[in-house]
């Protein structure tokens, strides 16, 4: 990889790109705007790794013939054929992800294993390339299981694929959600101040927030996990807890945001997640894109939850081991998916009973504990180390229970702490709401306005003063 | 199904298959990681080469020459030549990471433009040899090779790694 990638909170994207990238798909005629758009995201995914250009265009055309063969084997009543396209292609599609994603892993593990000395050319992990692949196939079983259309339209397969805005970290968006708004969309002043407002809140929590809060979390988790103190481990997981909500939300955010102001419209991929009261609440609002995905070709093609107990316990367990594999290719993902896979179990098949009768405030502490001890094993770079890390937040093996680093670090975030759990919460929504709907008519306009230009000036000047950060999600 | 169809869509698909195959042997070839020592393969290299015309460089000629700051590098051999009249030239970088190639291969284009351009229309036959170096990027590897015989020194470079 050469240059870094573009990202939406980097000055050539705010100043040059996007409003080159808008002005272009409103001066062209309302037949080239598909095509303005395939070009533009090329050119964004190009900028940082135009090497990796080839995958793309692969996944676009491959898939579109794909596409195209399994829709005319179902038409001509080839149910056989349908399914060996689909088959193909599915096979095609991960054995690609698995190479760049998995290679190492995979062979690390075998020449542990076997105590052989396989060799492997560790290469740089393509940006997107989960994020769209998962797409791609989402568009092959939309069309194998007749959910929507095949699109003989090249251009706009290649639109669905390769749109910008979602395309190196999501929100996946599934192909029938999709497929109308290719042809059929629009976009009036009122979405477009919509998209904008969402852009720059993503933006600020991205920024001010998740970047900010990360200066932290970096600087502790470089510190050798068996010599921090308990108090130090809690700050690295509460700092990593709140940077990664801010930074995904945000991209999330400004991804959806930017969709909108070119006449999209995706559903939100977070809603509010730190303040679910279980861990199947909390899934059901973390990610929901990918969560939705696992859950419409995973999950319910497994059998879901129809076929007894047995059955419907292994698909949990399917879906989760996938979820944690899909995140990075090391046993502590895995791990991580594992968790979440038997917490899930736990409440659906053991508390199920218990859980309405705990008061709130215990189960909302109970599903947190659960989401930062996950985060934990999701931040370290092994299983090991995550394990460690996870004692000394209770003080096994820590050598004090509160140190001069701890403090430090402390009370260095404290104040974006505080201010990132209340951001976290529909409360900080709601205040902003109850303000501007005490000025009236076009004050409240304005006021709307005047804040988010406060918060686009705030981000900008961080920006400026900053060097290039990336998104947490790119490496997925 | 049309007939056609039903020969067009596999091959298309298999069209597209062939080509990714192609760029991923490719990328394995520009992403190889060598564990060569730089001494093999700059002996290697030397040794089908007139090294007559050349001296070995320091780093501070590395710098002076290339930009190249040797100190980010796993290694970096360098031979210059002893005279203003001739533009044989040897440089051999060993990467601590393979994203440094694009540095390293700018590093290199510089290099070339600036020789071209000052034997262009003085010394044709060393014009030539400029012409035909080889620069090869090879994984964490990367060789400049503008000698009489470039090719044999590529040749040799290529199977120490």
């Amino acid at each position: 990889m050469g240059a870094e990638a573009m990202t939406f909170s980097s000055l050539i994207f705010l100043f040059a790109f996007f409003p080159i990238s808008l002005l272009l798909y409103y001066l062209v005629p309302q037949k080239a705007k598909n095509t303005a758009l395939v070009v533009i995201s090329l050119l964004f995914y190009a900028w940082g790794m135009p090497k990796y250009m080839v995958l793309l265009a692969f996944s676009i055309f491959f898939n579109y013939f794909a596409g195209l063969g399994i829709a005319r084997s179902k038409a001509a009543d080839k149910r056989h054929a349908a399914l060996t396209y689909m088959v193909i292609a599915t096979v095609v599609n991960l054995l690609l992800l698995g190479f760049f994603k998995y290679d190492g892993f995979l062979i690390e593990n075998i020449n542990h294993l076997f105590h052989l000395s396989l060799t492997y050319t560790p290469l740089p992990l393509p940006i997107g390339i989960s994020f769209y692949t998962f797409q791609a196939l989402s568009y092959l079983f939309d069309i194998y299981m007749e959910k929507a259309p095949v699109q003989e339209n090249f251009i706009n397969f290649a639109v669905y694929v390769s749109f910008f805005p979602k395309i190196t970290s999501g929100p996946i968006v599934q192909y029938h959600d999709m497929v109308d708004q290719l042809t059929h969309r629009s976009c009036d002043l009122v979405k477009f101040g919509e998209g904008a407002k969402l852009f720059i809140i993503g933006l600020g929590k991205k920024v001010l927030l998740a970047d900010g809060l990360n200066t932290t979390f970096t600087a502790v988790s470089a510190l050798p996990a068996n010599g921090i103190s308990t108090l130090t481990a809690w700050v690295g997981c509460i700092t990593y807890t709140l940077v990664i909500y801010f930074d995904f939300s945000g991209y999330s955010d400004m991804a959806i945001g930017l969709a909108k102001m070119f006449g999209f419209d995706f559903a939100k991929n977070f809603d509010y997640p730190y303040i679910s009261e279980s861990v199947t609440e909390y899934w059901r609002r973390w990610h929901i894109s990918l969560g939705r995905w696992f859950r419409d070709y995973v999950y319910i093609p497994l059998g879901g939850n129809r076929n007894g107990l047995a059955k419907n316990i292994r698909n949990i367990i399917i879906v989760w081991l996938l979820t944690g594999l899909w995140h990075g290719a090391a046993w502590n993902f895995i791990f991580w998916g594992g968790f979440y896979g038997a917490l899930l179990l736990l409440e659906k098949f053991v508390l199920k009973d218990f859980l309405p009768k705990i008061p709130a405030a215990v189960k909302h502490i109970f599903t947190m504990l659960m989401v930062m001890i996950g985060w934990v094993f999701f931040f370290s770079p092994t299983l090991p180390s995550g394990l460690l890390w996870v004692g000394r937040m209770f003080g096994i093996g820590a050598p004090a229970a509160a140190d001069a680093a701890g403090r430090y670090y402390l009370t260095q975030s404290l104040a974006l702490i505080i201010i990132g759990a209340f951001g976290a919460t529909p409360a900080a929504a709601r205040i902003g709401r109850g303000i501007s709907a005490m000025a009236r008519g076009k004050y409240r306009l304005a006021l709307r306005i005047v804040s988010c230009c406060l918060i686009l000036v705030l981000s900008m000047a961080y920006m400026v003063n900053s060097t290039y950060s990336t998104f947490l999600y790119f490496k997925f | 199904m049309k007939k056609t169809e039903r020969f067009l869509i596999p091959a298309a698909m298999a069209v597209c298959v062939a080509v990714l195959l192609l760029f991923i042997g490719f990328l394995q070839k520009s992403g190889k990681i060598s564990k060569a020592d730089i001494k093999t393969v700059s002996h290697a290299v030397t040794s089908v080469t007139d090294m007559s015309q050349m001296e070995e460089g320091d780093n501070s000629m590395v710098k002076r020459l290339y930009g190249l700051e040797p100190g980010k590098y796993n290694g970096t051999v360098l031979y210059y030549p002893t005279s203003a009249a001739t533009a044989n030239e040897i440089l051999i970088v060993k990467l601590t990471d393979i994203k440094q190639q694009d540095e390293v291969k700018a590093a290199v284009e510089a290099r070339l433009a600036v020789q071209k351009k000052n034997f262009n229309g003085y010394g044709v036959g060393q014009y030539e040899m400029l012409q035909n170096s080889v620069t090869d990027i090879s994984g964490n590897y990367v060789l400049f090779a503008a000698t009489k015989n470039a090719k044999a020194a590529d040749a040799a470079f290529q199977k120490t790694l």
